[in-house]
């Protein structure tokens, strides 16, 4: 089997590649893309050729955004037949990991290129800044793997950070992280942290090394099992095999984060589709930089449907888990990205009396899980007019609504109450009522349908209507 | 269930006609009566108007068969 990269991916995809040949802009016109491109429900990748500095200078290597701003794309990127079944897809394959394979160093294409000392400048990388307000460029598809001290367990995530010079920058994981707690040991201890900044792959590592696992637990063997083969890893330059970077990503960045050093950080564009606040987040210092020969940058469009996709397809999977354990006629869930990461809809299958309400305590314990719904296997759960149908005309919302308050939330939830640690979250049973008894139907009104064979007809005469001048709305 | 799906006939409160068990408040019931056409088995959703007295009979959908429901 050829090796499984990013290039591969993009070799592979061609014609839902944008290739943008004249020069575009880092600062805020990539981006601005993204949002129109979101706007009209189009998702190509986005490959700029030719990126140009804020200063109209030109940055020798590619940008490639909006990589999985397309469902179907990520979904085919990961071997599903149909974007529709990942949930079950990805409960089993992140289930069933793979072992990293390590190679050597002059067989990790990351390494082909090193620079160091004066060389080893990240303003040399085409860095985007995306929203307005956000302080300068940032690194937004950047892995950040660090290891604990005590066991030497490495661990992966996507953190944010801002290019504060040329071998500086800010790296915000998160206060509850696992990276967060690697980089508190090593301070305790007295000790920088080391670091490496991986950047650049195929779509199933990306979704795969960012399976959430317990702690300590390195997420090599998850990267894999989504990949379906031994992910390639190589020591880094700096830190050797305590640290062990993908031998076939782009670009490597690292170095250590000196203790108890920080900057101001933010603000900066969230999922939620608002700036979050400026915190205070970790100093990284860059000690080298090794990419591929004619490396490609990768940027996710932070807010935009590229992070959230990749980001809710794995939060189906785990919610799939987590309510089939205590709803067994559970048979699909949608994290929409309209959404953002706040709605789940559940899709049953002749719940037994109570199995909804059961599944909807079950996904609203998802900490960025706000709103559920739970519906019928005859409603569309990828069709937002379906799911509205279910909620406009089958519930009542004095015995169908089921609101929570204190439960574990988003902290860059918009409407919180100010000092909220907690979210108020809300599951909505949009099922039917179970037939009185096996044979007989629902005591419900039937639905206004048509037989297939005049639904076949009708859209063989509408195939052959044209119709492209017909209003849309 | 698809309209017009015929099954045997469901021993119920009255011939032929279903409706929902009582429950629990919280639990969800459904509104609607339904009618098993004695003649061709098809189901279909008859208004409880029907069941009074001096009230029309019901009419299969599927046959015609007229039902006397009052």
């Amino acid at each position: 089997m050829p090796l499984r990269d990013l290039r591969s991916f993009l070799a592979d995809h061609r014609a839902a590649v944008w290739e943008i040949d004249q020069p575009v802009g880092l600062r805020h016109t990539l981006t601005a893309l993204q949002h129109e491109l979101d706007n009209s429900g189009r998702f190509p990748v986005i490959l700029a050729k030719r990126p140009q500095a804020a200063d109209g200078s030109p940055l020798g290597n590619r940008v490639v955004t909006n990589l999985t701003a397309s469902r179907e794309l990520t979904a085919a990127a990961l071997g599903i037949p149909d974007h529709r079944q990942t949930a079950f897809w990805f409960a089993r394959r992140s289930a069933s990991g793979i072992d990293p394979l390590v190679v050597k160093a002059v067989d990790a294409p990351v390494q082909q290129i090193v620079w160091e000392g004066e060389q080893a400048s990240l303003q040399r990388l085409p860095v985007l800044t995306q929203h307005q307000l956000e302080p300068g460029p940032y690194l937004t598809a950047a892995h950040a793997t660090t290891y604990d001290p005590d066991t030497g367990v490495d661990n992966t995530a996507i953190q944010r950070c801002w290019v504060l010079g040329e071998r500086r920058m800010t790296w915000f994981p998160y206060p509850t992280t696992h990276n967060m707690r690697n980089l508190r040991k090593f301070w305790a201890r007295g000790e920088p942290c080391p670091v490496a900044f991986w950047i650049g792959h195929h779509p199933a590592v990306l979704l795969g090394s960012q399976s959430k696992l317990k702690y300590p637990e390195s997420h090599w063997r998850a990267a894999g099992g989504v990949l379906g083969e031994p992910l390639r890893l190589t020591p880094s330059r700096l830190h050797g095999d305590k640290i062990m970077v993908p031998a076939d990503a782009e670009i490597v960045i690292e170095g250590f984060s000196p203790v108890d050093s920080f900057h101001a950080d933010g603000p900066f564009g969230e999922y939620t589709g608002y700036l979050g606040p400026q915190v205070q987040a970790p100093l990284f210092e860059v000690g080298c930089i090794t990419l591929r020969r004619d490396a490609i940058y990768h940027d996710y469009g932070s807010g935009l449907t590229d992070m959230l996709v990749p980001d809710n397809m794995a939060m189906e999977g785990k919610l799939y888990q987590m309510v089939k354990a205590v709803a067994p006629s559970l048979i699909n869930v949608h994290v929409p990205t309209e959404g953002r990461r706040f709605h789940a809809y559940l899709q049953f299958q002749n719940p037994a009396r109570g199995e909804a309400r059961d599944a909807l305590a079950a996904a609203l314990a998802y900490r960025r899980v706000k709103t559920v719904v739970a519906v019928d296997e005859d409603v569309d759960i990828f069709a937002p007019q379906s799911l509205l149908w279910a909620i406009a005309t089958r519930v009542q919302w004095s015995r169908d609504g089921m609101i929570i308050d204190g439960l574990s939330g988003s902290n860059l939830d918009p409407s919180l109450p100010e000092g909220a640690n907690t979210a108020s979250k809300m599951g909505i049973d949009a099922t039917l009522p179970p037939a009185p008894r096996p044979g007989a139907p629902r005591a419900v009104p039937p639905v206004a349908t048509v037989p297939p064979d005049s639904i076949q007809r009708a859209r063989e005469l509408l195939a052959s209507a044209g119709g492209e001048s017909w209003p849309r709305a | 269930m698809a309209q017009g799906m015929k099954t045997a006939a469901p021993a119920a409160a009255k011939p032929g006609l279903l409706r929902d068990t009582p429950g629990a408040a919280w639990e969800k019931r459904g509104n609607t009566l339904w009618l098993s056409c004695s003649h061709c088995q098809t189901w279909f959703p008859v208004s409880v108007a029907l069941t009074r007295p001096g009230a029309t009979p019901a009419c299969c959908p599927q046959c015609h068969t007229k039902l006397p429901l009052a």
